[in-house]
Parts: structure tokens; sequence; C-alpha cells
């Protein structure tokens, strides 16, 4: 088979891994050597979808002993199948990386053989790359399911980051789409190199001179529309994984219909929507001090796929606001819908100086119709009875009353623009 | 009014002797002429500083920045910014909404996003010459950027010969030296790099055509960047091509989607009656009729065999041709009646092919056996057995969602999502199938075990 055809086919099969990111890293080029790593990554280009390009993400084979009835590359799926040497993906790397079209390789794979198999052969592919080119370059290496921490040891050697799919946000969404996979399996996995990273950075105060393992961190993906999981359950795996092993993202990928689907999956196009809606909520969780019962509690597991979910959560408790902008401190400014962290550092600096007066909120380009219920400046107090008011949000949006379900045809979610 | 070089320099020059001279910023008109030098940058540092007009060098670093800035109101911004901070305000920059504060961060942002766009979207295309090669690329930046991503390009790119040209200037790095030379207007026919075919293979492979969004994408890669990136001559086709590969793909799943189980179905029997309607793949299209389970719903023990043979297909009924018979003497001897067990098939129908005019049974793709899953999934979920036999790889396969090595597993519990006790034995057909008496009899009498040995369980 032609490189050009093993590419074609293991690059589509790479397609529904989300995880596309650069970042986390350092890394000096090596003298007479190519590649560096500067902390963000660099995005090189953009797909007809909207993601961004920044690596070369691409299958070892899309060979696989599972039958994941989400995945394309399943036993039982009647696709091509191909499978690169170690040294096509090697050259195909610094061919591509040479030409400044990439930051560096997302190698995943199938599960050809056996789980060991499989990782050590990527494994050997990270080694080359390092050892042999003196690549500097960003590796991601996807953690094969159920393989040895040995191996996991190894790799996170090579590799600026590692990443073990969680697949599904409940055990049981994964017992019914993948039955050879469990979630304790999963997070064993996560577990190990989680251990390995906190022991390198140890390691690493000791002698400056020992190996990094896996500066960038570790990432995981759920497929989000698969299955019935409501989005509370989805943000509190998510929170948990955060949580227990300090994963640097968790990414969320709209299942997407897949040639030769099993017949128990939707076939819809994905639900674009929700996916934004749940980074939104990420977002939220990790950068705005917001708590996955904040966002969606119990009698409100479903984000509302019309607005956004601070919205969302600002009009479900109107009794925070107004929020008066030159007295609350940082963590109430970040709780006011249209507000940013940008914005609310800018706020901060400037009020030691200057009361903050609505103009200020327009050179700082805040929508002003939006925030006005929600702040009190030096120069305007919104009027209680509009929080009063039982059609509060009516304004902001149309208030649904009924979550669209995923599969519904919800426009954005057809066309996929949002 | 001040015509100058379209340079940071001849800016500075300028504005020394003008803010010395306290000269308003309404009375000056600042206007460019020619290209000038762009390189003068990397000589500012010899001349001296205004730091007698009290000027703070970040200040001075982040104008330079913003010089690259191409609008001739830049220069305009600079210097009132400049005249404000000696004369009015020496913290005026720290006011982070003064309108011209504001505005100078503005242009500083996108600067840094137009300098990231080099980072980005500058392609090389290697040209051999000698065996040696040297890599080329041609950008079209929106700002006078290119020297400053010249630290970002020979840090990664160190152990390369490169250029890098745009309209304006242009930057080499020949072993191991930086030097910086004029534009070229337009992009020159650069030689032909066959990487560049496989670059747009993975692109266009990469692209899920279920996820539109080209307003995103514009937004990130703006339209006026396309000519210098190769991928996006593709760009247009698969837009184009998009719809009918999504309209193509569905029509192809729709055959198999016909086959969902109804939710409503609660009973084996109107199980057996749904699967007649089944399209989920072509085998029972070739078959007389589907050869669905027998045998009770609250049977303790289900087997799972592989597929139905010529005569369980005529007969209708699972377990009744040769490998059959002897799995009924098996059970027998163990002392369980048929009627007690639930007996079905991990692939409903019949496959075969003629030979000599006879039906010879074909083994199910994977394929098969996935499609057919969702009924022993039902058929499972409504008996909840206690103890589940995988007669086989195919019945395994079925059963654990994976490839199960029959003989590594031979005899061992393992815990599926249908059952806790899950056992894998070979398929009885094994034994028909072995020629050796010897090994024949071995074979029987371990199989013979494997069933009494349940009774145990």
């Amino acid at each position: 088979m032609e490189l050009k055809d093993k590419i074609s086919i293991l690059a589509d099969a790479a397609k529904y891994d989300a995880s596309c990111a650069s970042s986390g890293a350092y890394r000096k080029a090596a003298r007479g050597g190519i590649g560096n790593l500067e902390g963000s990554g660099i995005c090189h280009s953009f797909t007809p979808d909207g993601r961004c390009v920044s690596l070369l993400k691409i299958l070892l084979t899309n060979f696989c002993i599972y039958d994941c009835s989400y995945c394309v590359n399943r036993i039982s799926s009647q696709i091509k199948r191909a499978k690169f040497s170690v040294d096509e993906i090697v050259n195909l790397t610094m061919d591509f990386y040479r030409r400044n079209y990439v930051e560096g390789l997302f190698l995943s794979s199938g599960v050809a053989r056996s789980s060991d198999e499989t990782m050590e052969e990527m494994i050997e592919v990270a080694r080359r790359l390092r050892v042999d080119h003196k690549f500097g370059g960003y590796i991601h290496l996807k953690a094969v399911a159920g393989c040895s921490q040995e191996l996991l040891n190894k790799a996170g050697l090579y590799a600026d980051r590692l990443s073990a799919n969680i697949e599904l946000p409940t055990p049981k969404d994964l017992t019914n789409l993948a039955p050879a996979k469990t979630h304790t399996e999963i997070e064993k996995s996560m577990e190990q190199i989680q251990g390995r990273i906190v022991e390198n950075i140890e390691e690493k105060k000791l002698f400056k001179k020992a190996p990094q393992y896996s500066p960038g961190g570790q990432s995981t993906q759920m497929i989000v529309g698969a299955t019935k999981s409501t989005d509370r359950d989805i943000m509190t795996k998510a929170s948990d994984l955060y949580g227990n092993y300090q994963l640097k993202r968790v990414y969320y990928s709209a299942f997407s219909p897949i040639p030769d689907s099993d017949p128990n999956l939707p076939l819809v196009k994905p639900p674009m929507i929700r996916e934004h809606r749940l980074y939104q909520t990420d977002w939220l969780l990790r950068f705005y001090g917001f708590k996955v019962d904040e966002v969606l509690p119990t009698d409100h597991p479903e984000l509302d796929l019309d607005r956004d979910p601070k919205l969302s959560w600002a009009i479900r408790n109107r009794g925070t606001f107004p929020v008066d902008l030159n007295s609350a401190p940082k963590h109430i400014l970040l709780r006011i819908p249209g507000l940013g962290v940008r914005n609310v550092d800018k706020i901060l600096a400037t009020r030691t100086f200057q009361k903050i007066r609505l103009t200020d909120l327009a050179k700082m380009r805040v929508h002003l119709d939006k925030i006005r219920p929600y702040v009190v400046t030096a120069d305007y107090t919104p009027p209680l009875s509009q929080l009063d008011s039982l059609h509060f949000g009516k304004h902001q949006g149309p208030e649904t009353h009924v979550q669209l379900d995923l599969f519904s045809s919800f426009k954005e979610s057809v066309t996929g623009e949002f | 009014m001040a015509t100058i070089e379209p340079t940071f320099d001849s800016w500075r020059t300028y504005a020394r002797s003008l803010l010395s001279e306290k000269v308003h910023y309404d009375d000056i008109v600042w206007k460019t002429s020619g290209t000038g030098s762009l390189f003068d940058l990397m000589s500012a540092d010899h001349r001296p500083s205004p730091a007698q007009l009290s000027i703070p060098q970040s200040f001075m670093q982040d104008a330079a920045f913003v010089s690259a800035f191409r609008d001739d109101t830049t220069w305009a911004l600079l210097y009132r910014l400049a005249f404000r901070l000696i004369y009015e305000n020496k913290h005026l920059m720290s006011v982070a909404l003064d309108t011209d504060v504001l505005e100078f961060h503005r242009r500083m942002r996108l600067v840094s996003r137009d300098l990231h766009k080099v980072k980005a979207f500058v392609r090389f295309k290697e040209i051999k010459k000698n065996d040696e090669s040297i890599y080329m690329a041609w950008h079209r930046p929106d700002h006078r950027v290119l020297k400053f991503s010249a630290p970002f390009f020979t840090d990664r790119f160190n152990g390369m010969n490169w250029v890098i040209f745009t309209e304006d200037e242009s930057m080499s790095w020949i072993n191991n030296q930086l030097t910086f030379g004029p534009g070229i207007t337009q992009q020159e026919a650069l030689a032909f790099d066959h990487t560049e075919e496989l670059w747009k293979t993975y692109y266009g492979s990469i692209f899920n055509p279920a996820r539109i969004k080209v307003k995103a994408m514009k937004k990130e890669l703006p339209v006026r960047h396309w000519a210098t990136l190769p991928e996006a001559s593709i760009i247009d086709d698969l837009l184009r091509q998009a719809p009918k590969r999504l309209e193509e793909f569905y029509e192809s799943q729709r055959a198999s989607a016909v086959s969902l189980i109804q939710e409503n179905v609660s009973s084996l029997s109107e199980l057996k009656a749904a699967i007649i309607n089944c399209a989920a793949c072509s085998i029972c299209s070739k078959a007389t009729a589907p050869v669905f389970g027998e045998g009770p719903m609250d049977a303790e023990i289900v087997f799972v065999g592989e597929q139905p043979g010529n005569e369980e297909d005529m007969a209708g009924s699972p377990f009744v041709g040769p490998a059959g018979k002897l799995f009924m003497d098996a059970l027998d001897k163990a002392d369980i009646k048929r009627s007690d067990v639930y007996l079905t098939n991990a692939v409903k129908g019949f496959k075969w092919k003629e030979h000599n005019g006879m039906r010879k049974h074909v083994n199910p793709s994977s394929f098969e056996i996935s499609a057919c899953r969702a009924w022993v999934k039902s058929e499972l979920e409504l008996i909840k057995p206690r103890i589940l036999v995988c007669l086989g790889a195919s019945a395994a396969q079925s059963v654990f969602g994976k490839l199960m090595k029959v003989h590594d597993s031979h005899g061992k519990i393992f815990k599926t999502a249908f059952c806790d006790q899950t056992i894998i034995l070979p398929h009885p057909s094994a034994i028909l199938r072995t020629q050796d008496p010897e090994e024949k009899m071995h074979l029987e009498t371990r199989f013979l075990g494997d069933i009494m040995a349940l009774k145990n369980i």
C-alpha cells in the first residue's frame, strides 16, 4: 500500500479524537536538531470543521481487537485497514515538521494484537524521533487501554503528554458500548501516569538532570451524545477526573456518526452546540470557581442549549445580583454574565485609581444591554424590579422549558454553526 | 508635517527632536514615504536613548513592536502617547481605560496576532541542491512583523538552512547565520515539493464532513493567507464534496439502522417475530430465514454457538445438525435437559457458498457478528442466565465484544455485561473436523467433561 493511502486511512480514523493541543511543555532545540517547545502550542492550520491542526494526528494502525461500538476502528467494522511502519511515521513527522506544518506528533492506535505490543511500537516511534533525530517538537502518545505500568513509565520519558481516554461518562455507558473496557482499568492507567508525574517533580527537585516525565501532563477524552447520560453526569465525571488525576484537559467530543456504525447508535449529525456548552462549563469550573452542583444542579441536569451556562446560572441565582463593580471581590465579579477573566482584571486594576462607570464597560467592549441588570456602577443602579420580574431573562434569549434532546433537529446542531 | 520612512527608527529620530521642543501632538501630521530599510531596529541599540526625555524603556520596547502595525496613524498615536507620558502623566500606561492606551494595546494585540500567524502559516518547501536541502517560504503578513519572528525560527529550525520571503523583506538562516534582505512582491514559483501532496492528503482526511464550521475556520485561517498555504487549495473541494459524502454515508447506514430493536420488545417471542425484518447484514437475505434462539425465558444456562448450518436453516431450530447432535449427546450424558437450557447463535442466519452443488458453511465476518450482536444482547438481557457458555470464537467475540483466545480462556470463569459466570468452550464442530481418531476421542472426552463441570458451578 502506498504511503498516501495509509495516510488517508489512518488520519481519517484518527479524526474522531478531539485533542490536538500541543501546550504545557518547554523544550530547547538540541544543537543540530530540529524542533522546540515554547509552552503554548501553535495551531498551524484549521480544517473546514473549524478545528485546529497543530499535530500530525495519526494512528499507528486501525486494526483493533476491541469492538467498542462508538469507534470506527472496532473489529466488526468493515473499513479499510492499514498499518504504518515505525519508520514511516518517524519520517512523516520529520518531513511535516521541517516544513512547519505541525508542532509535532499525536500518535494513537488500534490495539493490533495486544495492548503491550502496540504500546511498545508507539514508544519506539517516539524514541527514534527523540534519540535518532534529536527531535524537540511535541509528542503526545495515547496510553493503550490495559498496557503495563512499565510501558507507561517508558512512554512518558519521550512524550510531552500522555492520555488515556475515559471514553464515556458513566461505567454503565461503557458496559453498553465498550463491553471489553472498564473505567477502573482506564483510571488505573491515569493513576499510574499521575503517580509518575508527581514522582518526577520530586526527582527534578533533587537532580536537575533527571529526565522529564510527561511534562505536559495528561488529558482524556469523553464521547458525548452516544448515550443518554446527562450533562450533569458528564461534568461530574470530568470534575472528578480533574480532581483525582490533575488532568490538564478533558476533551468532549460530540459523537459523530461513523461509517459502518453499530445499529444501536444514533445516526444523526453531532450535537455541536451541546459540545460547545460543555466546553463553556468546563471553563467555568476551571477558571471561574464554579462547582458542578451550581451550574448543573440535580433539578437542572442538562445545560441550556440556547444560552451560555453562566447566564443560565445567573438567571437561576438572581439573589446574587446586582453586584457593585467598585467593591465586589474578584470571585464575585467573575460570576457576572458577560464579564471574562481579562475584563475582571482590568476592572480590578482600574478601580484602585478611579470609580468604574458604564462608559468604562463600553470601552472594554462589554455588551451593555446584557450586563446592565447585573451590575451597579458609580453612575448606574439597575431597578430591582427588573431582577424580580417573572419575565426576567426573556430578553436574553428565549427561555426553554424543555431541554432539547440530543437527537432533535435543533438548527445549530445540524448546521454546526454557532 | 513630519515625513518619515515607515520604520521605528525614523519615527524615533523625528519624535525625539519634536518632543524635546515640546511640539504638541495636535500640531503634527505624520506622513510616511518610501519603503525604507526595515532592519534599522537591529542597530537602534547603538543610538542614544531618549532617557533624558524620561520615557520608560518598557514603553519604547512596546512602541517598537506596535510600530510594525501597518497604518500611518500609528506614528501619531505613538507620538501622542510619548508626549503625554513626558508632559502630562508619567503613569499614563497604567491607566488601562485611557483611549490612547486602549488603542495602543489593541494594535499591540493585532501585531502579536499577526506575528503568531507568521509562526503558524509559514510553509517551507524543500529545495535540494547537490544533496543539500534549503527550505524556502513565502508569507504575506498584515504587518511588518517578520523580524520579530527571527528568534522563533532560528531556535526551532536551528539545524536547517532556510529563507523566508515577504513583500517587504526577507530573512535567511544559512549555516547558522541570520541575515535580512529585500522582499519579493509576489510568490515566485518555487519548486514542487512532493511532501505537500502528503500534507494535503492528511489535511483532507483529518477533516470530518459531519462537522462543518466554515465561519469558525475562516476566523482562524483568514482567506487572505490561503494563497500561501498548500492545504488551502483543497478547501473548496472538501466543502463541495462534504454534503454528498454525508448523504452517501447516511444512505449506506439506513439499511442497518432499520434493524434497531424496538424498545417495546419484552419477550423472546416478540423478538423472534421482529427479527424477520432485520437488514443489519446481508446473510439472512440468502438464508431460508433467521434461526432464532430456543428455550425457556427463565433458563439458568444459555449456550451461544456460532451460526445455524444447513440443517438448522431448513429446520428453523438451532443445534439440530451433526455438531448439534454431538452437543445434545453431551448434554444427555451430563443429565441436562435440552428443554431446560436456552440455545442460540452469535449470528442468526446461515451463511453459505455453493460448492459442488451443496450449500457449504462459511464463517461469519466480524462485521456480521457485530451486526447480529444487538439480537444476542436482547436475548441475554431478557433471560439473565446464571451461566453463559460461549461455544467457539465467534460466540465469544459476540459476548465479550472483542477477540478472545479460545484456548487460553478455556474453562475460565469471566464476568461480562450479561452474566457473572461466562465461560468459553471450543465449539463441538471442532470435534467433527478432527481426523485423527485418538485426538477426536480426547476432544470428545474433554468436551463432555466441560459440560458436566457446568453442573458444579
